[in-house]
């Protein structure tokens, strides 16, 4: 199932916080060898892990996280303004219907949907719009490895390259742009097979 | 599709920003209040210079019978809304709100009686500063049908002109928050330029030789940075700023 978590639910939501931020530091610092800093040697929390931001889970029937994407609204400091600025410079977008997701994280692929993609990934996806639709936002902007871009378009995601910033180490980082619309919803559900009973759960 | 932050004139905008006062601003949003139908609007911020949770500053469309009430209560002690507006800016559609306190329960009964809507929206506002902040709502009488269809271009468009409220009402109180004209990036000004040519979005982005997608991103970027509320605005407001002629 999907779940919609705020920054201020830490304290409350304490287990799935725990979660995330143990499979962030698996994904992009054990994994991907990313140079960001850990936590305790086993979280990766930055300062974009505020009050105001917010989380799009994964979850299964017990509790258990399966993945999770972060959300900032672009009107406050978030990445592409700020750690990401100068991989694409003269890409400031500001809105306050624009937000920004980055720190996709599914550590294990487990089940997959009918087109290939895992379950967790395709329910991210899906409350990434979902949330949009809840809460008036108009676009969302995106900052990942190519590689994503291929399980985007396999859920039915069509969504637009701003920029290519290209890495020694970690391959190449797109900026990518889509609108959020009652009809990508539709086009996710379509491709993925998620049906209307996966729907958002607020905390 | 045309949002309806499009029908607003040009004119009323220019002259509501020549001269910002209560009386506008509550003149403004009234007028918004007839746009959307069915609605009322209030914008509440308690960090105003002089002002307190419990002192507000406030510009409403509805009766002073609720806020009385509502403050003889204390009912911002328990209000659900007050507690994550102050903590975060997504938009807080009331319905989904946990009404399990009887507390709660009975601060949304009398909210429903007062006739202050069936339906609400709150959008949390902040800036200039971190210590400043508001909360722009929406109350509806829609029926749940009508408010499921609608919801979504409501908040989108009302999530504009919560921040547009709030920056003027800023301005008011000597929090001067002057548009970062150095902001606007070069793409952002060139999409303006055909904007302001009457192009639409799928032209502008055919111009540039950018997506639909993509031109609508540096419009809507360009119409925030210059503290506008509709395109035509953003266009007046970028032409008196020199950034296009």
């Amino acid at each position: 199932m999907i779940r919609l978590l705020h920054g201020y639910d830490r304290s409350d939501c304490d287990d799935l916080f725990d979660q995330m931020f143990r499979h962030r530091k698996a994904v992009f610092i054990d994994d991907k060898k990313w140079e960001i800093p850990s936590t305790d040697g086993i979280y990766e929390i930055d300062a974009y892990d505020r009050d105001d931001t917010v989380y799009v889970l994964s979850v299964d029937p017990v509790g258990r996280l399966l993945g999770s994407v972060r959300l900032i609204n672009t009107t406050l400091d978030h990445m592409a303004s700020s750690a990401f600025a100068t991989m694409f410079p003269g890409l400031t977008i500001r809105s306050p219907t624009i937000w920004e997701a980055t720190r996709f994280a599914v550590p294990n692929a487990g089940k997959l949907q009918h087109n290939g993609v895992s379950q967790a990934a395709c329910e991210v996806l899906l409350g990434m719009s979902l949330f949009g639709l809840e809460a008036g936002v108009s676009q969302i902007t995106a900052i990942y490895e190519q590689s994503m871009a291929r399980v985007y378009r396999r859920c039915g995601l069509k969504h637009i390259v701003l920029g290519r910033h290209r890495t020694n180490n970690h391959g190449t980082i797109e900026f990518g742009l889509w609108d959020i619309s009652r009809a990508l919803e539709g086009a996710i559900r379509t491709a993925t097979g998620l049906t209307a009973e996966v729907n958002l759960i607020a905390a | 599709m045309k949002m309806h932050l499009d029908r607003l004139e040009v004119a009323r905008l220019l002259k509501l920003e020549r001269d910002v006062n209560d009386m506008a601003l509550t003149t403004f949003i009234d007028h918004l209040r007839g746009l959307y139908g069915r609605t009322h609007l209030v914008y509440h911020s308690p960090s105003l210079p002089g002002k307190s949770i419990t002192n507000p500053f406030l510009l409403l469309t509805y009766s002073d019978d609720w806020v009385d009430h509502y403050k003889s209560e204390r009912y911002v002690a328990i209000d659900p809304v007050f507690n994550l507006g102050a903590r975060s800016i997504t938009p807080i559609d009331w319905s989904r709100l946990p009404k399990t306190k009887p507390k709660v329960v009975k601060l949304f009964k009398e909210a429903s009686e007062a006739r202050v809507g069936q339906q609400g929206l709150t959008i949390p506002v902040r800036g200039p500063n971190a210590s400043t902040w508001a909360l722009f709502s929406a109350t509806t009488d829609d029926t749940v049908a009508q408010w499921e269809d609608r919801r979504y271009e409501l908040t989108r468009d009302l999530v504009h002109v919560a921040q547009f409220v709030h920056q003027h009402v800023v301005e008011m109180h000597g929090l001067k928050q002057e548009p970062d004209l150095n902001a606007l990036t070069r793409r952002e000004i060139v999409a303006l330029k055909w904007s302001a040519e009457g192009k639409t979005t799928d032209e502008v982005g055919f111009s540039l030789g950018v997506s639909r997608e993509t031109a609508k991103a540096h419009l809507d970027s360009a119409r925030y940075k210059l503290g506008a509320l509709n395109r035509v605005h953003a266009v007046a407001k970028a032409i008196r700023a020199g950034l296009i002629s």
